[in-house]
């Protein structure tokens, strides 16, 4: 069973005198149960990429299947089935939660709108049950505070607890951490591969690759909205093959006094080329055929794909 | 804490920063020093008071901060008794240097980079325009960046531009102490991975001590001599960068270390600290991380740990290495 498949997804945005091609012609699936990361830089379309996922921005071509049905023409009760099955969580969840509900009202929101509790009784227990599996206890205490009086790693719980009390497939993870203080983020973290355990599918994005290894199984390499590589955690991590994954590799610190960072891509900012590859400008390696025509993605081993001219 | 040959020593210093509800103690009690020529790395979580001491030492506090008490010499002078005319026509900028966060915008946002540039040399030093323009060309060169910049306005650079125009600025006097505040912060890995070899080259050609603040443990692992860690307005542990990290002494040295995600052992589960960040309005009393530490015993409750020395040069604060 396919979960989510993304076929040639393109989503542009047209400004006065340009078009940003957010994402390229990108086309993945997420398995069952799976932890997969998108990993990019700013810039790179991985945030339009996840929502697009989620059917909260519709693309110029392209679709995004789930079971099979293309989630844009979905029918208003079919839709609102899949609002609470694919859930997102935001990078910044004080943006996320409106600070006027307490954290109860926050996550009742969702169970009073698709209408999962019998009573009021039974959502109180599913709200407490879901704030004790966030580590938000006692949920007495935690579900009449207001989330002023919550730090960014208890609200970011509350953010995830609302996603899971609905009991959802998928969850698109928008850089949950990188807003948190360093000493949390692994507590954190464990809450994606402890849903995940249960059965959630989850598309972690993030910008760094070391907590993608550390949670995903797969991993997707973008680049200014192209899919450059991907593959199974451990291909990408020992054996990248794309100038970019090497350079985003070599470019993580590594906690022991005396490694260097290592730059390994031009330092400029050239623009890309039009009808090339999109790292041309910063790739030591590019060739004449870089700049006039674009890669594209090949098996270079089994569940191994780039796309560069070198292979 | 007295060393020969340091550029910067701050002895106790409390910052505080006065609110409707009390005192926030940002910093409250910080002893450090800075040997010539070397870079010492504070890191800590965020409100653990590392860009508050960074501060206090440019002397770029809010309205609101105190300086309770503390002295902060920089060779011999204290910095902190001499009046601000004084301090910004011959320290700051000429002596110790800034460089803050992107996020900062420090740069203003109406005048174009060469007009900025041009300011900060002509406000200190009695050159003609033509020799400012000189350096800068020159700065401008070792920070990877072209002469064109010099006629745009900071919005129309990147992130990673707008940091390279602030490293330039920042070394433009030939200073020889320089203060960075999370200077990679919100850049992009590849773009940190390229400001952070520029700035070890330029340490390499002009010999400055630096003091670099940061919450990332392994990007300070790499860059500093010299590691000092801070929680919630203290300092927890100091010692030279070999130590720090083989030998963390410190409970929270050590859970620290053990929650960043590290590519080599991605098999191995990452760890963090339990509880949140204490509120530095209303301290815990005894030992500040004890209501977080794993290993708490009574005495942290009631009993401040004094910093103490482990080694020549490895410091710790905490009950259980005495």
């Amino acid at each position: 069973m396919k979960m989510i498949e993304v076929k040639n997804l393109k989503v542009y945005f047209k400004t006065k005198n340009l078009i940003i091609k957010a994402v390229n012609n990108v086309s993945l699936k997420v398995q069952n149960k799976e932890i997969v990361s998108v990993v990019g830089e700013s810039g790179s379309g991985k945030t339009t990429l996840g929502k697009t996922m989620l059917a909260l921005i519709k693309p110029l071509s392209g679709e995004v299947l789930w079971d099979n049905k293309n989630v844009f023409k979905l029918k208003r009760r079919e839709l609102k089935v899949f609002r609470r099955k694919n859930q997102i969580i935001y990078q910044d969840p004080f943006d996320a939660i409106d600070v006027r509900m307490k954290v109860y009202d926050v996550i009742a929101e969702g169970i009073r709108l698709h209408g999962l509790a019998k009573s009021r009784e039974e959502e109180k227990k599913m709200i407490y049950e879901v704030l004790e599996e966030v580590g938000l206890t006692p949920p007495e205490e935690f579900s009449v505070s207001y989330p002023t009086q919550l730090s960014g790693g208890q609200l970011q719980r509350v953010a995830i607890a609302r996603a899971l009390v609905l009991n959802p497939e998928f969850i698109v993870a928008d850089e949950p951490v990188s807003m948190l203080d360093v000493s949390i983020r692994a507590s954190i973290l464990d809450l994606f591969t402890k849903a995940n355990e249960k059965g959630t599918s989850i598309l972690m994005i993030t910008h760094d690759i070391a907590t993608a290894a550390y949670i995903s199984s797969r991993i997707f390499v973008l680049y200014h909205g192209n899919l450059v590589e991907y593959g199974k955690t451990d291909q990408i991590i020992e054996n990248p093959k794309h100038p970019y994954t090497q350079a985003l590799i070599a470019a993580i610190p590594i906690p022991d006094p005396g490694y260097t960072l290592q730059v390994k891509l031009n330092d400029t900012e050239e623009p890309d080329p039009l009808n090339g590859c999109p790292l041309y400008p910063r790739c030591p390696f590019r060739k004449d055929i870089c700049r006039k025509e674009e890669p594209k993605l090949v098996e270079a081993e089994p569940d191994h794909y780039v796309a560069c001219h070198l292979y | 804490m007295v060393v020969d040959g340091v550029i910067l020593k701050i002895e106790d210093l409390k910052t505080y920063f006065k609110t409707k509800t009390g005192y926030v103690k940002a910093v409250d009690g910080v002893s450090l020093y800075v040997p010539n020529q070397m870079v010492v790395g504070v890191a800590g979580e965020s409100g653990s008071g590392k860009s508050t001491l960074i501060n206090s030492i440019f002397r770029v506090l809010p309205r609101n901060a105190e300086i309770k008490s503390g002295r902060i010499f920089y060779q011999d002078k204290n910095v902190l008794e001499i009046d601000e005319r004084n301090f910004n026509k011959n320290i700051r900028w000429k002596e110790i240097s800034w460089i803050p966060q992107v996020s900062m915008d420090v740069l203003d946002p109406v005048y174009k980079v060469k007009d900025q540039m041009i300011e900060t040399i002509l406000a200190h030093e009695d050159v003609s325009k033509a020799e400012a323009l000189e350096r800068i060309y020159t700065m401008l060169k070792s920070v990877n960046l072209m002469p064109e910049i010099l006629e745009k306005y900071p919005h129309e650079l990147s992130g990673g531009q707008k940091q390279r125009v602030v490293i330039a600025m920042a070394l433009l006097l030939n200073p020889k102490l320089v203060i960075a505040d999370e200077p990679t912060t919100a850049l992009d890995v590849i773009v940190q991975a390229q400001i952070i070899s520029i700035i070890r080259q330029l340490k390499k050609e002009k010999n400055f001590s630096m003091l670099f603040v940061s919450h990332d443990l392994a990007l300070l692992a790499g860059l500093s001599d010299y590691i000092a860690i801070m929680y919630a307005g203290k300092i927890v542990e100091f010692g030279k960068v070999e130590e720090v990290y083989k030998t963390p002494l410190h409970p929270y040295t050590q859970l620290l270390l053990e929650s960043i995600p590290d590519i080599r052992k991605r098999g191995s589960k990452l760890k963090s600290v339990s509880g949140s960040p204490p509120d530095l309005l209303n301290p815990p009393t005894g030992c500040r991380f004890n209501p977080r530490c794993p290993f708490v015993m009574d005495v942290c409750k009631t009993t401040e740990p004094e910093i103490v020395k482990v080694s020549p040069t490895h410091y710790v604060a905490c009950h259980l290495r005495k």
